[in-house]
């Protein structure tokens, strides 16, 4: 069978079979900064935005996700031009091994696309489902505070 | 990949999904927010039937109800006023603390209803209101949720039944609530939790019920426990004659991940916790 989705902004049709799971088929088509962790929806590695809903995309039966708009790590900046969130990570040292990066920058920006001023408690319940086992979580919630001042800023 | 699924369909009206499920006989699974669908997928299950394009996900209020469709998000319901506001925040609390944000962005109140464990959040807070599940299937009905959970909703509803509506009756002023879960971590599952709403009048307790998780198989009220304290003038000495009562009343049932002791321990600590927060508290 085909679905049809529409990748950070560009369009795709893909064949799935009726049991693939979405983070197979995005990982297949080439986004790798989608990550495979635990395969529970416990980790949040392969975190994505489905419609503008950050979820984890191991929960995701590719062929529901048919005619849906899915942005990754990848659809958010480029190594010349970074997002502001990816920016924020770099200069705050909140990537050690980076298995986890992609994923917490997606909730971080589901996080600020809804609550663009988030307090402490908020950020922490925003990304309360993507583990780090490097860094801690100072530096990651550090990060996306900074983020969130230079939204404000701009 | 799930190996053994061999088949999709995604209806686009309800009487299409229930035809669907009924020409599975029983090897095709309802996929609905699938967090729990694609992890436990029977080895039996042949096929998924979405319930995605049904128009089933909805918050709206009518005949004096809530109505939430079965396919609104868990996330969708923290996210809207009206269900914030019900029974002084209940609704708000038990959603808030249902798994991850990247969860509750996939799980939906109906797969809620539907895939019960013994540590689910959501169905203990409906059991204290006054809930209503509309079913579809061959013919549509609506049970209370208390009668739909005598038994557990896997095995009571038929494989072509299937979860539609969820309605609360808002209990109305006067009205105070909460709701508890004690666990590990905010999103961890819960070793117990306890919801309890209630009406106090002039220092008289004139309405309480009170509805426990993860205690046993599966949630379920304390009407003992409310009979000892409904129509009683609240004192320190009621609460904590209460909190001693509910753990001879209720049985818990063994639990791998917390001794016999313990439980009972903590069910007697929540219990006084959330009669003083909802009983003495005036707010």
């Amino acid at each position: 069978m085909h679905i049809h989705l529409t990748i950070n902004g560009q369009k795709k049709r893909i064949e799935v079979r009726p049991g693939d799971i979405l983070l197979d088929v995005l990982r297949k088509e080439g986004y790798q900064s989608i990550k495979k962790g635990c395969g529970l929806g416990e980790c949040g590695a392969c975190a994505v935005l489905l419609d503008n809903r950050p979820v984890n995309s191991c929960l995701v039966l590719a062929a529901d996700a048919d005619g849906s708009e899915i942005t990754t790590a990848e659809g958010l900046g480029t190594p010349d031009k970074p997002h502001f969130l990816q920016e924020a990570f770099v200069k705050a040292g909140a990537v050690q091994c980076g298995y986890c990066t992609p994923g917490m920058i997606i909730s971080a920006k589901a996080l600020l696309d809804r609550n663009p001023r988030p307090s402490t408690e908020e950020i922490k319940k925003g990304l309360d489902g993507n583990y780090c086992r490097c860094t801690g979580y100072v530096k990651i919630i550090d990060a996306v505070r900074q983020a969130a001042l230079k939204l404000k800023r701009s | 990949m799930l190996t053994n699924i061999k088949y999709y369909s995604c209806p686009q009206s309800i009487n299409e999904a229930v035809r669907e499920l009924t020409k599975g006989r029983g090897r095709y699974s309802i996929l609905a927010g699938g967090t729990s669908s694609l992890i436990h997928t029977h080895p039996r299950c042949l096929g998924f039937v979405s319930l995605k394009d049904l128009g089933l996900g909805y918050i709206r209020q009518a005949k004096g109800m809530l109505r939430i469709g079965a396919m609104t998000r868990i996330q969708e319901i923290l996210e809207d006023k009206r269900a914030g506001r019900l029974a002084g925040g209940l609704l708000y609390k038990a959603c808030s603390c249902l798994g991850s944000t990247l969860n509750r962005s996939l799980i939906t109140a109906g797969g809620n209803m539907t895939q019960i464990f013994r540590w689910s959040d959501f169905p203990v807070a409906l059991l204290v209101l006054d809930t209503k599940i509309t079913v579809a299937g061959p013919s549509r009905m609506t049970v209370p949720l208390i009668d739909l959970l005598k038994k557990h909703p896997k095995t009571k509803l038929k494989y072509n039944q299937i979860i539609t509506e969820i309605g609360i009756r808002d209990p109305g002023k006067g009205y105070r609530s909460e709701f508890i879960k004690f666990s590990r971590t905010n999103f961890d599952l819960a070793i117990l939790s306890i919801a309890v709403l209630a009406c106090v009048n002039q220092g008289r307790c004139t309405d309480i019920r009170i509805a426990y998780g993860a205690v046993q198989p599966l949630c379920f009220r304390a009407y003992g426990l409310e009979e000892l304290i409904k129509g009683q003038r609240i004192s320190e000495e009621l609460i904590q004659k209460a909190g001693e009562e509910s753990t001879r009343l209720i049985s818990c049932s063994r639990d791998l991940r917390v001794s016999p002791e313990y439980q009972r321990s903590l069910l007697k600590t929540l219990t006084l916790r959330a009669l003083k927060k909802v009983l003495l508290n005036p707010k």
